[in-house]
């Protein structure tokens, strides 16, 4: 069927501003009747590359397992000590100084490390393993956690929506932030099936934004052109179709059908402009910037208001790749280069230890920054931040070359009460008794999430089969 | 014109047949269906009922009260089950004396499907035979039998674009949108399961909205922006010409190019000049023929109702069957149908030839060449896929794979077929049983001695050590990481002349063995990057660094002779090896099961959904040890065809060594460490050790000639190998693979010709194309 764009107007006039309402009115009738599991849920993915650093991760004045205890210098990548599991409240125990940015929230935050993700091939990152857990690094086999999150979770017209710095890994002399969409190699909704990142800040913006900077003529010319595109698709591809018959036919069905699709992406789009309009970021120029904390800046910023607005729940972003060179910190070796350095100088004095702290304090900033705006926002009996949950990891676990036994995660936000917070949870050494994995980790999150699950999730590791890995983390489920 | 396409996959006589019998549905209360009682019940008598009758009901199944209207789903499904019982041969069992004759078991296998065709039932089990998985299930014998006098052809049909197809457009580096469902594990372009979705068509707008963004910024639509005057008439039609040559390989006809006139018109009404014109183009990357290659059959029809392939539809078919580009950009095509030397068999037969032959003068059958012809060896053995079973780093290293180079394994198995292919003579049973293979080599034995010689030049120069360091001083002066750190620079420019030095003594002491140090090839086009012999422990051959002693004998000559008692064709080659291997061990199971599929033609039924997958662990046994369950009566129905097959490669390791000893420890445990301490536990007396069981069995094959037991895979390929069952299998999936389906019962007359083709020519790779791609089967629609 053609669908009549004067009939959509008309609809979207009529039912449009109500649905754009549903979240609304979803978080009125939540606080009415008390019921967290009513209210939207959101994630954000962090996923860096080149690792997060495991040995400065320990609060103050617990037993750090990941540095010798003799010179305290940083053991090597699978080298950490024996110990059992810790499970300590954050309260207690001062933050270590990288975490300094996030100490506002430290009811929120949640520090996990020594969960494994082993199995999976790739020397500096899982690629699509990260979020998998298959041995994936450049292409999908399996839909991936920030997919399947975003499916269940989304309303708007995005399942879940990726910015990345770059879609190459390790990009040769002369890197520069991709200004398009690229495949960073992270997210799929199936096998062969991977997500594309929006790169340029400023396309993100008119692709997500647009309708707020556009005149409503403007909109109507955008909707009506897209619309006579996808007429124009359909009334050519009739032609082909009549020409089949059989399994071709329904093949070719397929296609077809995906039109209507992409019409109704853009529809979900319009039904919810004034949403748009009224949480749209302010355009600026560092948009266009291509230094890298101003790239990170402003995916955070649009990512954080395509979350407010309810264009979708999930949101994956790859604030770095190991070609990129912070310039801004006086750094002009790579992270790549970073990666390798130990305790060796960086070209501005610091050590690369010192080096990769520092930015994964500018991403730590970054989160703090947008943890603080969701928190401002009220939502049900709390704020939207107590329904978002940020999670701050890298695709090449605990080091520079990823082996996967100790892979941190940073935590910070909630669940609807779902998941406990304020924890810092270190569990057993890779393969000792109590250990866990990441797979572990991942249930937790799509149990809180309100999603069915199996026992694990992804690819077993076939070194841990005589320990117990069934379900979510114990530890940090609320009940 | 309408076209339609019968697509069912199966063969030409049973669609035959649904027209004569049509009007014979019947109802419940009805007669059974002709043949029943003629047929069927003697049938069932006579094989199936003393065990699944009034008497017995193994497997809790009775035959002797079948219900026979098809039109109810409980019984179509009964009655499949036993069409795939017969058709995978798994019954009656293969112990009971009284067997059916082949024409009886096919007589039964063909009324069953008759009678789901004629109740319309069994959709499913038709789709699933469209899938390269079910390829083996139309009946060998009778697509050899030569009784089928059926002229051959293919469904009219749409053909999605691949990936490898994709990358040749000229997008750039755009991600391809389009990707296969097929199995990773076999012939992944397959017509009739080449799916465009909704995310194909999503990343093919990403694909439209980068390319769309790269000509803005390099100023393509400068005539559309604000400010300047509408362009009209022909200006527009231009447009249209440009960029439909540009996104579609071709120009426009009159009526597509009124088309697009009028889209970008109205688009241009609604949206302005530039979006208008971008729209354009959009809606030229998401048309049908963006996505879809469609062959429908354009030129004259025949006796039989067949459809020729028009000239510029041969053009496209023949392009994509070798190489991944559109056919203007291949000369030998593109003059082809310039000179109108595309219409008959003999044009087609002219053209593969001419192609073909080029190829073979001007170098490799490597995959820019003519990438289609490697990537069907690749497909076909799947040893390509090594580097996708992963292997623990800490096993390699207490195994003593000094380095685990499966792009280097890859690597020599392309030359060994490379190689194999340019004497073009035995070509399959070469493949199958040659122990002549490349390690760390080039291929090319002229370039191998030239660049060899050059480096002996170099390193034996009295400057050498002096012009590498000097090299490294280099380097040092513009790296940040040396910056005001002349103690480090020091260290660094220490090394490099130790490092130099060390080469030099290494060339030296090589030529004093009298052996040819490995030259390290360059990435080239030539030198195929070989760096080092660091990998060569899979071929049971000592390795070496690039700085230290040379251990092996590496001949620069190459192909050489590997110890033919061990290794025998690719099948027995590490690359092949490890492509069917576990994580922690061989895999068996699947090697069977490939043998199985692959060179014997064979059917193996689904999998039941309750088996459990695993085998279980024991540290005291050996894998085989470890298999024994899979003997019981229930499991070996099916495990009976692949584990005697898979089992006699366990003369190699899962790293493609050949073994002939398991070692065990103190505590009876398998001991699978190489590395010093297994040296020392051994010295000292540690170490148990017993005879490696490869003993397996050739059975069932369909050939009595080559049934029978062996002692190891190498005895085992050595007999499959020279088989005419082996060489019928592999033509069929090469025949897949060029047709994008599997084949039909009326594909019998292709098979036998392309076989003859084959034997007339010695054995000839070649031919076999020629004769395929010149086929009825690859000319004709219908």
């Amino acid at each position: 069927m053609i669908y009549k764009r004067r009939q959509f107007f008309r609809k979207l006039s009529r039912g449009g501003s109500a649905l754009a309402l549903t979240p609304f009115f979803q978080s009125l009738r939540a606080h009415r009747e008390g019921n967290e599991a009513t209210l939207p849920k959101r994630f954000v993915f962090v996923v860096k590359s080149s690792g997060i650093d495991k040995f400065n991760l320990v609060p103050k004045g617990l037993e750090n397992h990941f540095v010798n205890p003799d010179d305290h210098r940083k053991l090597g990548n699978r080298g950490r000590r024996e110990g059992p599991l810790v499970d300590v409240a954050l309260a207690d125990h001062k933050l270590p100084e990288k975490l300094a940015a996030l100490e506002t929230f430290k009811d929120r935050l949640t520090i996990i490390q020594s969960l494994s993700g082993v199995g999976f091939r790739g020397n500096h990152t899982k690629g699509f393993g990260t979020l998998s857990l298959h041995d994936s690094e450049k292409v999908a086999v399996a839909p991936t956690l920030d997919c399947l999150l975003g499916q269940h979770l989304s309303t708007g017209p995005y399942p879940m929506y990726g910015m990345a710095m770059n879609g190459q890994l390790l990009e040769s002399a002369g890197w520069k932030p991709e200004d398009s969409y690229c495949y960073p190699n992270l997210s799929a909704y199936g096998a062969a099936k991977p997500v594309a990142y929006q790169g340029s800040p400023r396309k993100a913006f008119f692709e997500l934004f647009g309708a707020a900077v556009a005149s409503p003529r403007e909109l109507e010319k955008k909707i009506a052109l897209n619309g006579n595109l996808m007429d124009f698709l359909t009334e050519d591809a009739r032609r082909v179709e009549q020409q089949l018959s059989g399994d071709d036919k329904e093949r070719f069905a397929q296609y077809m059908d995906s039109f209507d699709s992409l019409r109704k992406i853009e529809e979900k789009k319009a039904a919810l402009t004034e949403r748009i309009k009224k949480h749209a970021p302010e355009r600026t120029d560092r948009f266009d910037s291509t230094s890298p904390s101003g790239r990170i800046e402003s995916h955070f910023e649009i990512a954080s208001a395509a979350l407010i607005a309810g264009l979708t729940n999930v949101v994956t972003l790859r604030p770095d790749t190991l070609g990129v060179k912070y310039s801004e910190l006086g750094l002009s070796n790579s992270v790549h280069a970073l990666g390798h350095l130990q305790d060796n100088k960086a070209s501005n004095g610091w050590t690369g230890h010192q080096a990769r702290m520092e930015i994964e304090k500018l991403h730590l900033k970054q989160i703090a920054k947008m943890a603080k705006k969701f928190a401002d926002i009220p939502e049900g009996n709390g704020t939207m931040l107590d329904n978002t949950m940020i999670v701050y990891m890298s695709c090449s676990s605990g080091d520079h070359h990823c082996a996967g036994h100790d892979w941190p995660v940073v935590l910070l936000g909630g669940m609807g009460k779902k998941l406990k917070a304020g924890r810092y949870l270190e569990y057993p050494k890779y393969g000792s008794k109590g250990h866990r994995t990441v797979g572990n980790f991942y249930l937790s999150l799509m149990q809180a999430a309100g999603m069915q699950t199996s026992n694990s999730f992804g690819q077993l590791d076939s070194n841990l089969k005589d320990l117990d890995l069934d379900g979510p983390l114990r530890e940090l489920m609320v009940g | 014109m309408t076209i339609k396409a019968n697509g069912t996959g199966i063969s030409s006589i049973w669609i035959l047949a649904i027209t004569v019998l049509l009007p014979s549905v019947f109802s419940a209360n009805a007669a059974p269906p002709s043949g029943f009682n003629e047929m069927i019940k003697p049938f069932l008598k006579e094989n199936c009922i003393h065990c699944h009758g009034k008497e017995k009901q193994k497997g809790k199944l009775t035959l002797h009260d079948a219900k026979v209207d098809f039109t109810k789903a409980e019984n179509s499904e009964f009655w499949l089950e036993i069409l795939a019982q017969l058709t995978a041969r798994d019954m009656p069992p293969t112990d009971e004396e009284a067997q059916p004759t082949d024409s009886e078991r096919n007589a039964v296998i063909e009324w069953i499907d008759r009678q789901l065709l004629t109740a319309g039932s069994g959709e499913t089990y038709r789709k699933k035979l469209l899938a390269p998985e079910y390829g083996n299930w139309v009946n060998h014998e009778k697509l050899f039998s030569g009784e089928i006098k059926t002229p051959p052809f293919s469904p009219s049909r749409l053909w999605r674009f691949n990936t490898e197809i994709f990358a040749h457009k000229g997008f750039g580096k755009a991600k391809s949108p389009f990707s296969y469902v097929t199995s990773e594990r076999g012939i992944r372009d397959y017509a009739a399961l080449s799916i465009a979705d909704q995310s194909t068509v999503q990343m093919t707008m990403i694909v439209a909205d980068s390319f769309l963004a790269d000509r803005e910024k390099q100023g393509d639509f400068s005539d559309f922006s604000d400010g300047k005057p509408i362009p009209e008439g022909q200006d527009l039609v231009e447009v249209i010409r440009r960029e439909h040559s540009r996104v579609l390989g071709r120009y426009p006809s009159n009526e597509e190019q009124e088309k697009y006139l009028t889209f970008l018109k109205r688009s241009i009404k609604i949206g302005g000049k530039l979006e208008g014109v971008k729209t354009t183009i959009k809606a030229m990357f998401l048309s049908p023929e963006s996505i879809y290659r469609m062959e429908f059959g354009m030129g004259e029809v025949d006796e039989h109702g067949r459809r020729h392939l028009s000239p510029e539809e041969l053009a496209h078919a023949i392009a994509y069957a070798l190489t991944d580009h559109r056919p203007d950009n291949h000369r030998l095509i593109r003059e082809a149908l310039q000179k109108d030397h595309l219409k008959t068999k003999g044009d087609v037969a002219q053209l593969t030839r001419q192609i073909l032959n080029e190829q073979l003068l001007t170098g490799h059958w490597n995959r820019k060449d003519l990438p289609r012809i490697m990537r069907f060896f690749d497909e076909f053995f799947g040893f390509h896929r090594a580097g996708t079973v992963f292997k623990d780093n800490d096993r390699q290293r207490a195994e003593k794979i000094n380095q685990w180079n499966t792009d280097m394994l890859i690597h020599d198995a392309r030359m060994l077929i490379e190689h194999t292919l340019e004497k073009d003579k035995d070509v399959i049973a070469e493949l199958l049983t040659t122990n002549e293979y490349f390690i760390a080599h080039p291929g090319d034995n002229n370039y191998a001695r030239e660049h060899y010689e050059k480096k002996i030049a170099e390193v034996m120069n009295p400057e050498f050590v002096e012009a590498h360091v000097e090299v490294k001083r280099d380097q040092i002066k513009r790296d940040f990481n040396f910056k005001d750190m002349p103690e480090k620079a020091k260290e660094a420019l220490v090394a490099a002349r130790r490092d130099a030095e060390q080469t030099v003594a290494m060339y030296k002491a090589a030529q004093e063995d009298g052996l040819y140090r490995h030259p390290n090839f360059p990435f080239s086009k030539k030198g195929r990057g070989i760096a080092d012999l660091l990998y060569i422990e899979p071929y049971n051959l000592p390795s070496n660094g690039r700085h230290d002693e040379q251990k092996w004998d590496w001949p620069i000559e190459q192909p050489l002779k590997m110890p033919k008692e061990e290794r025998a064709g690719l099948l027995t080659h590490p690359a092949w090896l490890t492509a069917y291997s576990l994580n922690e061990d061989n895999d068996p199971i699947h090697r069977g099961i490939w043998i199985y599929e692959r060179l014997l033609a064979g059917v193996l039924g689904d999998v039941p959904p309750d088996v459990d997958a695993a085998v279980p662990t024991d540290p005291h046994k050996t894998l085989r040890e470890r298999m024994e369950p899979l003997r019981s009566e229930r499991c070996w129905k099916c495990h009976r065809k692949m584990n005697p097959l898979g089992e006699a490669f366990e003369i190699f390791d899962d790293w493609g060594r050949y073994r002939t000893h398991h070692y065990f420890d103190e505590n009876g445990e398998i001991y699978k460490r190489r590395d010093s301490q297994f040296d020392r536990k051994f010295k000292e007396g540690k170490l148990k050790h017993r005879k490696v069981d490869a003993s397996g069995e050739i059975a069932f094959s369909g050939d009595p000639k080559i049934d029978g037991k062996v002692k190891n895979a190498v005895e085992m390929m050595q007999r499959l190998g020279r088989s005419d069952r082996a060489r019928q299998s592999f033509i069929r999936h090469l025949f897949r693979y060029f047709m994008g389906r599997n084949e039909m019962l009326s594909d019998s007359k292709t098979l036998i010709e392309a076989e003859e083709a084959y034997l007339n020519n010695g054995g000839s790779f070649k031919a076999l194309v020629i004769s395929l791609l010149s086929s009825d089967s690859f000319l004709y629609r219908r």
